[in-house]
Protein backbone atom coordinates (compact mmCIF):
# COMPACT_ATOMS: atom_id res chain seq x y z
CA UNK A 1 0.00 0.00 0.00
CA UNK A 2 1.39 3.53 -0.80
CA UNK A 3 1.77 5.81 1.92
CA UNK A 4 3.18 9.17 1.81
CA UNK A 5 6.04 9.20 3.05
CA UNK A 6 9.75 10.09 2.50
CA UNK A 7 12.84 8.03 3.94
CA UNK A 8 16.32 10.27 3.53
CA UNK A 9 18.99 8.06 2.40
CA UNK A 10 22.92 8.89 2.08
CA UNK A 11 25.11 6.92 -0.28
CA UNK A 12 27.58 4.99 1.76
CA UNK A 13 31.45 5.04 0.13
CA UNK A 14 33.24 2.15 2.17
CA UNK A 15 32.04 -0.86 2.82
CA UNK A 16 32.81 -3.53 5.30
CA UNK A 17 31.98 -4.68 9.12
CA UNK A 18 34.11 -1.71 10.58
CA UNK A 19 32.34 1.18 8.80
CA UNK A 20 28.92 -0.63 8.45
CA UNK A 21 29.46 -0.55 13.06
CA UNK A 22 30.73 2.84 12.40
CA UNK A 23 27.51 4.21 10.63
CA UNK A 24 25.19 2.16 13.47
CA UNK A 25 26.94 4.08 16.31
CA UNK A 26 25.80 7.47 14.25
CA UNK A 27 22.75 6.68 14.43
CA UNK A 28 22.80 5.54 11.07
CA UNK A 29 21.80 1.84 9.74
CA UNK A 30 23.57 0.60 6.54
CA UNK A 31 21.21 -0.31 3.83
CA UNK A 32 21.06 -1.72 -0.02
CA UNK A 33 18.84 -0.25 -2.32
CA UNK A 34 18.29 -2.35 -5.46
CA UNK A 35 15.66 -3.58 -7.86
CA UNK A 36 13.75 -2.10 -11.29
CA UNK A 37 16.89 -3.12 -13.43
CA UNK A 38 19.08 -0.55 -11.97
CA UNK A 39 22.42 -1.05 -10.44
CA UNK A 40 22.35 -1.51 -6.38
CA UNK A 41 23.80 1.54 -4.49
CA UNK A 42 24.47 0.81 -0.77
CA UNK A 43 23.38 3.99 1.22
CA UNK A 44 22.37 4.65 5.13
CA UNK A 45 19.18 5.90 6.53
CA UNK A 46 17.50 6.53 9.75
CA UNK A 47 16.43 3.60 11.58
CA UNK A 48 13.77 4.51 13.43
CA UNK A 49 11.94 5.82 10.25
CA UNK A 50 12.26 2.29 8.88
CA UNK A 51 10.96 0.63 12.13
CA UNK A 52 8.03 3.68 12.18
CA UNK A 53 7.34 2.14 8.63
CA UNK A 54 7.37 -1.49 9.70
CA UNK A 55 5.30 -1.15 12.65
CA UNK A 56 2.80 0.69 10.48
CA UNK A 57 -0.11 -1.20 10.08
CA UNK A 58 0.92 -1.85 6.41
CA UNK A 59 4.12 -2.87 7.43
CA UNK A 60 5.96 -4.63 5.15
CA UNK A 61 3.94 -3.90 2.21
CA UNK A 62 4.26 -0.08 2.40
CA UNK A 63 5.61 1.51 -0.05
CA UNK A 64 7.28 4.92 0.56
CA UNK A 65 9.30 7.08 -1.29
CA UNK A 66 13.46 7.06 -0.44
CA UNK A 67 15.36 9.99 -1.41
CA UNK A 68 18.64 9.33 -1.87
CA UNK A 69 21.08 12.53 -1.52
CA UNK A 70 22.36 14.34 -4.27
CA UNK A 71 20.94 11.08 -6.52
CA UNK A 72 17.99 9.13 -7.26
CA UNK A 73 13.56 9.69 -5.90
CA UNK A 74 12.20 6.81 -5.74
CA UNK A 75 9.04 4.32 -4.56
CA UNK A 76 10.72 1.77 -2.22
CA UNK A 77 9.65 -1.06 0.31
CA UNK A 78 11.31 -2.64 2.98
CA UNK A 79 12.22 -6.49 1.57
CA UNK A 80 14.17 -7.72 4.38
CA UNK A 81 16.05 -6.97 7.66
CA UNK A 82 18.50 -7.69 10.02
CA UNK A 83 17.47 -7.38 13.98
CA UNK A 84 19.39 -7.72 16.74
CA UNK A 85 18.26 -10.74 18.73
CA UNK A 86 18.26 -9.13 22.17
CA UNK A 87 17.73 -5.56 21.64
CA UNK A 88 15.23 -5.57 18.88
CA UNK A 89 16.54 -2.57 17.42
CA UNK A 90 17.61 -3.01 13.19
CA UNK A 91 20.84 -3.29 12.38
CA UNK A 92 20.70 -3.52 8.23
CA UNK A 93 17.63 -2.89 5.48
CA UNK A 94 16.85 -4.14 1.77
CA UNK A 95 15.34 -1.72 0.09
CA UNK A 96 13.43 -2.54 -3.40
CA UNK A 97 13.20 0.28 -5.66
CA UNK A 98 9.36 -0.35 -7.18
CA UNK A 99 7.94 -0.21 -10.42
CA UNK A 100 4.50 0.92 -10.14
CA UNK A 101 3.23 -0.23 -13.67
CA UNK A 102 4.63 -3.78 -13.20
CA UNK A 103 3.01 -6.34 -10.88
CA UNK A 104 4.97 -7.58 -7.75
CA UNK A 105 4.79 -10.70 -5.48
CA UNK A 106 4.13 -9.56 -1.76
CA UNK A 107 2.96 -10.85 1.49
CA UNK A 108 -0.29 -9.86 2.94
CA UNK A 109 -1.00 -11.21 6.66
CA UNK A 110 -4.18 -12.98 7.39
CA UNK A 111 -6.12 -12.48 10.46
CA UNK A 112 -9.27 -14.59 11.63
CA UNK A 113 -12.38 -12.96 12.87
CA UNK A 114 -14.81 -14.59 15.26
CA UNK A 115 -14.66 -17.16 18.01
CA UNK A 116 -15.65 -20.72 16.07
CA UNK A 117 -18.69 -22.38 17.11
CA UNK A 118 -15.91 -25.91 17.52
CA UNK A 119 -14.18 -23.45 20.26
CA UNK A 120 -17.33 -22.03 22.36
CA UNK A 121 -19.88 -25.70 21.95
CA UNK A 122 -17.35 -28.30 21.25
CA UNK A 123 -14.27 -26.98 23.35
CA UNK A 124 -11.68 -26.78 20.94
CA UNK A 125 -9.05 -24.99 20.28
CA UNK A 126 -8.45 -22.74 17.32
CA UNK A 127 -5.37 -22.97 15.64
CA UNK A 128 -3.82 -20.85 12.90
CA UNK A 129 -1.56 -22.37 10.76
CA UNK A 130 -0.42 -19.72 8.43
CA UNK A 131 -0.49 -16.30 9.37
CA UNK A 132 0.45 -14.58 5.87
CA UNK A 133 -0.20 -15.36 1.60
CA UNK A 134 1.67 -14.80 -1.00
CA UNK A 135 -0.24 -12.66 -3.50
CA UNK A 136 0.55 -11.28 -7.34
CA UNK A 137 -0.64 -8.05 -7.75
CA UNK A 138 -0.01 -4.58 -9.18
CA UNK A 139 1.59 -2.62 -6.57
CA UNK A 140 -1.19 0.08 -5.65
CA UNK A 141 -3.52 -2.65 -5.05
CA UNK A 142 -1.64 -4.80 -1.87
CA UNK A 143 -4.21 -4.59 0.77
CA UNK A 144 -3.36 -3.66 4.48
CA UNK A 145 -4.72 -7.54 5.44
CA UNK A 146 -7.03 -10.61 4.58
CA UNK A 147 -9.75 -11.20 7.27
CA UNK A 148 -11.04 -14.74 7.53
CA UNK A 149 -13.92 -15.27 9.19
CA UNK A 150 -14.14 -18.49 11.52
CA UNK A 151 -16.84 -18.28 13.57
CA UNK A 152 -18.74 -20.78 11.41
CA UNK A 153 -15.90 -23.32 12.33
CA UNK A 154 -16.24 -26.91 14.33
CA UNK A 155 -13.86 -29.26 15.30
CA UNK A 156 -11.63 -30.62 12.42
CA UNK A 157 -13.15 -27.97 10.07
CA UNK A 158 -10.67 -25.42 8.42
CA UNK A 159 -10.27 -22.35 6.42
CA UNK A 160 -7.94 -22.54 3.60
CA UNK A 161 -6.05 -20.01 1.13
CA UNK A 162 -8.53 -20.04 -1.25
CA UNK A 163 -10.88 -18.59 0.87
CA UNK A 164 -9.13 -15.53 1.69
CA UNK A 165 -11.39 -13.14 -0.41
CA UNK A 166 -8.99 -11.60 -2.96
CA UNK A 167 -9.96 -8.64 -5.24
CA UNK A 168 -9.46 -6.60 -8.42
CA UNK A 169 -6.43 -8.37 -10.21
CA UNK A 170 -4.99 -10.49 -7.11
CA UNK A 171 -3.27 -13.50 -7.83
CA UNK A 172 -3.19 -16.42 -5.03
CA UNK A 173 0.74 -17.57 -5.54
CA UNK A 174 1.43 -20.65 -4.28
CA UNK A 175 -0.95 -23.86 -3.28
CA UNK A 176 -4.65 -22.58 -2.51
CA UNK A 177 -5.36 -26.12 0.12
CA UNK A 178 -3.03 -24.22 2.04
CA UNK A 179 -4.68 -24.57 5.66
CA UNK A 180 -4.88 -20.63 7.27
CA UNK A 181 -6.49 -22.04 10.58
CA UNK A 182 -8.78 -24.97 12.20
CA UNK A 183 -10.65 -26.38 15.04
CA UNK A 184 -8.65 -28.88 16.41
CA UNK A 185 -9.53 -30.95 19.94
CA UNK A 186 -8.15 -30.45 22.54
CA UNK A 187 -5.20 -33.30 24.23
CA UNK A 188 -4.95 -34.05 27.33
CA UNK A 189 -1.96 -34.69 28.66
CA UNK A 190 -2.50 -37.84 30.60
CA UNK A 191 1.27 -39.30 29.94
CA UNK A 192 2.62 -36.38 32.22
CA UNK A 193 0.19 -36.27 34.62
CA UNK A 194 0.70 -39.66 35.54
CA UNK A 195 4.62 -38.86 36.21
CA UNK A 196 3.57 -35.76 38.35
CA UNK A 197 1.40 -37.79 41.06
CA UNK A 198 4.56 -39.97 42.28
CA UNK A 199 6.47 -37.03 42.05
CA UNK A 200 4.69 -35.66 44.55
CA UNK A 201 4.80 -38.44 46.83
CA UNK A 202 7.75 -39.47 45.69
CA UNK A 203 8.96 -41.27 48.77
CA UNK A 204 5.44 -43.40 48.96
CA UNK A 205 6.29 -44.36 45.08
CA UNK A 206 9.91 -44.76 45.10
CA UNK A 207 9.59 -48.64 45.20
CA UNK A 208 8.20 -48.53 41.50
CA UNK A 209 8.90 -46.98 38.52
CA UNK A 210 6.78 -44.48 37.08
CA UNK A 211 5.40 -45.98 33.66
CA UNK A 212 7.15 -42.28 31.96
CA UNK A 213 10.36 -43.30 33.50
CA UNK A 214 13.38 -42.11 31.17
CA UNK A 215 15.68 -44.85 29.94
CA UNK A 216 19.27 -43.87 31.78
CA UNK A 217 21.19 -43.31 28.70
CA UNK A 218 20.29 -43.00 25.15
CA UNK A 219 21.51 -45.25 22.04
CA UNK A 220 25.01 -44.44 20.87
CA UNK A 221 25.01 -44.74 17.43
CA UNK A 222 28.79 -45.89 16.10
CA UNK A 223 29.31 -48.13 18.98
CA UNK A 224 26.66 -50.13 17.27
CA UNK A 225 27.79 -49.68 13.81
CA UNK A 226 31.06 -50.72 14.88
CA UNK A 227 29.90 -54.05 16.57
CA UNK A 228 27.98 -54.70 13.29
CA UNK A 229 31.15 -54.01 11.05
CA UNK A 230 33.14 -56.16 13.24
CA UNK A 231 31.12 -59.09 13.59
CA UNK A 232 30.72 -59.06 9.33
CA UNK A 233 34.85 -59.06 9.38
CA UNK A 234 35.05 -62.33 12.33
CA UNK A 235 32.21 -63.91 10.00
CA UNK A 236 34.55 -63.11 6.91
CA UNK A 237 37.55 -64.77 8.68
CA UNK A 238 35.78 -67.49 9.61
CA UNK A 239 34.91 -68.41 6.44
CA UNK A 240 38.75 -67.76 5.29
CA UNK A 241 39.90 -70.18 7.93
CA UNK A 242 37.60 -72.92 7.05
CA UNK A 243 38.31 -72.50 3.39
CA UNK A 244 42.03 -73.03 4.46
CA UNK A 245 41.40 -76.17 6.36
CA UNK A 246 39.46 -77.75 3.55
CA UNK A 247 42.03 -76.92 1.51
CA UNK B 1 12.50 -35.14 30.99
CA UNK B 2 14.19 -34.80 27.62
CA UNK B 3 16.61 -36.45 26.08
CA UNK B 4 18.09 -37.64 22.57
CA UNK B 5 16.77 -40.82 21.50
CA UNK B 6 20.11 -41.49 20.00
CA UNK B 7 23.63 -40.02 19.96
CA UNK B 8 27.05 -40.68 18.15
CA UNK B 9 29.17 -40.13 21.72
CA UNK B 10 28.04 -40.40 24.82
CA UNK B 11 29.97 -38.04 26.17
CA UNK B 12 30.94 -33.87 24.64
CA UNK B 13 33.17 -31.43 25.98
CA UNK B 14 32.24 -28.20 27.43
CA UNK B 15 32.15 -25.77 24.59
CA UNK B 16 31.80 -21.45 24.73
CA UNK B 17 28.27 -20.04 24.95
CA UNK B 18 29.91 -16.32 23.49
CA UNK B 19 28.03 -14.82 21.07
CA UNK B 20 23.75 -14.25 20.79
CA UNK B 21 21.30 -16.59 19.21
CA UNK B 22 20.89 -15.54 15.93
CA UNK B 23 18.66 -18.51 14.73
CA UNK B 24 15.67 -18.94 16.85
CA UNK B 25 15.07 -15.51 17.75
CA UNK B 26 11.50 -14.83 16.63
CA UNK B 27 8.31 -15.96 17.30
CA UNK B 28 7.29 -19.05 14.51
CA UNK B 29 4.54 -21.07 16.04
CA UNK B 30 2.67 -18.94 18.56
CA UNK B 31 1.42 -15.20 20.02
CA UNK B 32 3.52 -15.01 22.58
CA UNK B 33 7.30 -16.06 24.00
CA UNK B 34 9.60 -16.12 26.36
CA UNK B 35 12.95 -14.76 25.26
CA UNK B 36 16.11 -15.20 27.06
CA UNK B 37 18.18 -12.59 27.66
CA UNK B 38 21.73 -14.36 29.21
CA UNK B 39 23.66 -17.28 27.98
CA UNK B 40 23.24 -20.74 30.33
CA UNK B 41 22.96 -24.35 30.35
CA UNK B 42 19.37 -24.77 31.02
CA UNK B 43 19.05 -28.70 32.18
CA UNK B 44 16.52 -31.34 31.26
CA UNK B 45 14.51 -30.69 35.04
CA UNK B 46 14.37 -26.79 34.69
CA UNK B 47 12.69 -27.38 30.92
CA UNK B 48 10.17 -30.11 32.36
CA UNK B 49 9.29 -27.65 35.59
CA UNK B 50 9.01 -25.05 33.05
CA UNK B 51 6.82 -27.12 31.24
CA UNK B 52 4.47 -28.33 34.17
CA UNK B 53 4.34 -24.86 35.23
CA UNK B 54 2.86 -23.74 32.07
CA UNK B 55 0.43 -26.22 31.50
CA UNK B 56 -0.85 -26.12 34.85
CA UNK B 57 -1.31 -22.44 34.95
CA UNK B 58 -3.34 -22.37 31.27
CA UNK B 59 -5.10 -25.29 32.96
CA UNK B 60 -7.06 -26.87 29.56
CA UNK B 61 -7.02 -24.32 26.25
CA UNK B 62 -4.03 -23.15 24.82
CA UNK B 63 -1.18 -24.75 23.37
CA UNK B 64 2.45 -24.58 24.40
CA UNK B 65 5.72 -25.70 22.18
CA UNK B 66 9.45 -26.03 23.79
CA UNK B 67 11.77 -24.53 21.26
CA UNK B 68 15.13 -25.85 23.31
CA UNK B 69 16.08 -29.37 23.35
CA UNK B 70 18.75 -30.59 25.62
CA UNK B 71 21.14 -32.19 23.65
CA UNK B 72 24.47 -31.69 25.99
CA UNK B 73 25.47 -34.72 27.95
CA UNK B 74 26.72 -33.31 30.92
CA UNK B 75 29.03 -35.51 33.08
CA UNK B 76 30.22 -35.87 36.72
CA UNK B 77 32.54 -37.69 38.87
CA UNK B 78 31.13 -39.32 41.85
CA UNK B 79 32.10 -38.09 45.24
CA UNK B 80 35.32 -38.57 46.84
CA UNK B 81 37.16 -39.91 43.72
CA UNK B 82 40.54 -39.01 43.22
CA UNK B 83 41.31 -37.04 39.83
CA UNK B 84 42.46 -38.75 37.14
CA UNK B 85 40.88 -42.21 35.84
CA UNK B 86 38.85 -40.92 32.75
CA UNK B 87 35.95 -38.46 32.53
CA UNK B 88 32.97 -39.08 34.71
CA UNK B 89 29.76 -40.89 33.70
CA UNK B 90 27.10 -38.76 32.08
CA UNK B 91 24.74 -36.98 34.59
CA UNK B 92 22.35 -34.27 33.31
CA UNK B 93 21.58 -33.30 29.71
CA UNK B 94 21.47 -29.51 29.23
CA UNK B 95 20.32 -27.11 25.94
CA UNK B 96 23.04 -24.56 25.39
CA UNK B 97 20.74 -21.18 25.67
CA UNK B 98 22.54 -17.89 24.11
CA UNK B 99 20.46 -14.30 24.80
CA UNK B 100 18.06 -14.10 22.53
CA UNK B 101 16.34 -17.28 22.31
CA UNK B 102 13.19 -17.73 22.29
CA UNK B 103 12.34 -20.59 24.95
CA UNK B 104 8.58 -21.47 24.76
CA UNK B 105 5.76 -20.14 22.60
CA UNK B 106 2.20 -19.95 23.26
CA UNK B 107 -1.36 -20.27 21.48
CA UNK B 108 -5.02 -19.50 22.42
CA UNK B 109 -5.24 -17.79 25.30
CA UNK B 110 -4.95 -13.92 25.90
CA UNK B 111 -2.18 -11.97 26.84
CA UNK B 112 -2.58 -12.28 30.18
CA UNK B 113 -3.00 -15.94 31.08
CA UNK B 114 -0.02 -16.31 28.76
CA UNK B 115 2.12 -13.74 30.71
CA UNK B 116 1.18 -15.43 34.02
CA UNK B 117 1.90 -18.91 32.45
CA UNK B 118 5.50 -17.30 31.14
CA UNK B 119 6.11 -16.10 34.63
CA UNK B 120 5.98 -19.18 36.29
CA UNK B 121 7.77 -20.96 33.55
CA UNK B 122 10.64 -17.90 33.65
CA UNK B 123 10.83 -18.51 38.19
CA UNK B 124 11.81 -21.83 37.16
CA UNK B 125 14.95 -21.15 34.85
CA UNK B 126 17.88 -19.68 35.85
CA UNK B 127 18.48 -17.05 33.71
CA UNK B 128 16.57 -13.17 33.30
CA UNK B 129 13.91 -14.01 30.45
CA UNK B 130 11.49 -11.37 28.87
CA UNK B 131 7.85 -11.65 27.79
CA UNK B 132 7.68 -10.97 24.30
CA UNK B 133 4.54 -11.00 21.51
CA UNK B 134 3.76 -11.10 17.97
CA UNK B 135 1.87 -7.80 18.30
CA UNK B 136 5.25 -6.23 19.64
CA UNK B 137 6.94 -6.73 16.37
CA UNK B 138 9.96 -8.29 17.67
Amino acid sequence: MRQDITVNAEVRASRGKNEARRTRRAGQIPAVVYGAYKDPISVSVDPREITRILRSKTGYNTIFNLAVKDGETTPAMVLDQQVDPVKGTLLHADLKRIDLTKRIKVTVPVHTSGEPKGVKVQGGLLEVITRAVEIDCLPDEIPQDFTVDVSELMIGQSKRASDVGLSGSMKLVGAADVVIAHVVALRVEEAPAAAETPAAGAPAAGATPAAGATPAEPEVIKKGKKEEEGAAADKGKEKEKDKGKKK
Amino acid sequence: MMMPKKVKYRKQQRGRMAGKAWRGSSISFGDYGLKSLQCAWITDRQIEAARVAMTRSIKRGGKVWIRLFPDKPITKKPAETRMGKGKGAPEQWVAVIRPGKILFEMEGVDRATASAAMALAADKLPIRTKFISRDDGE
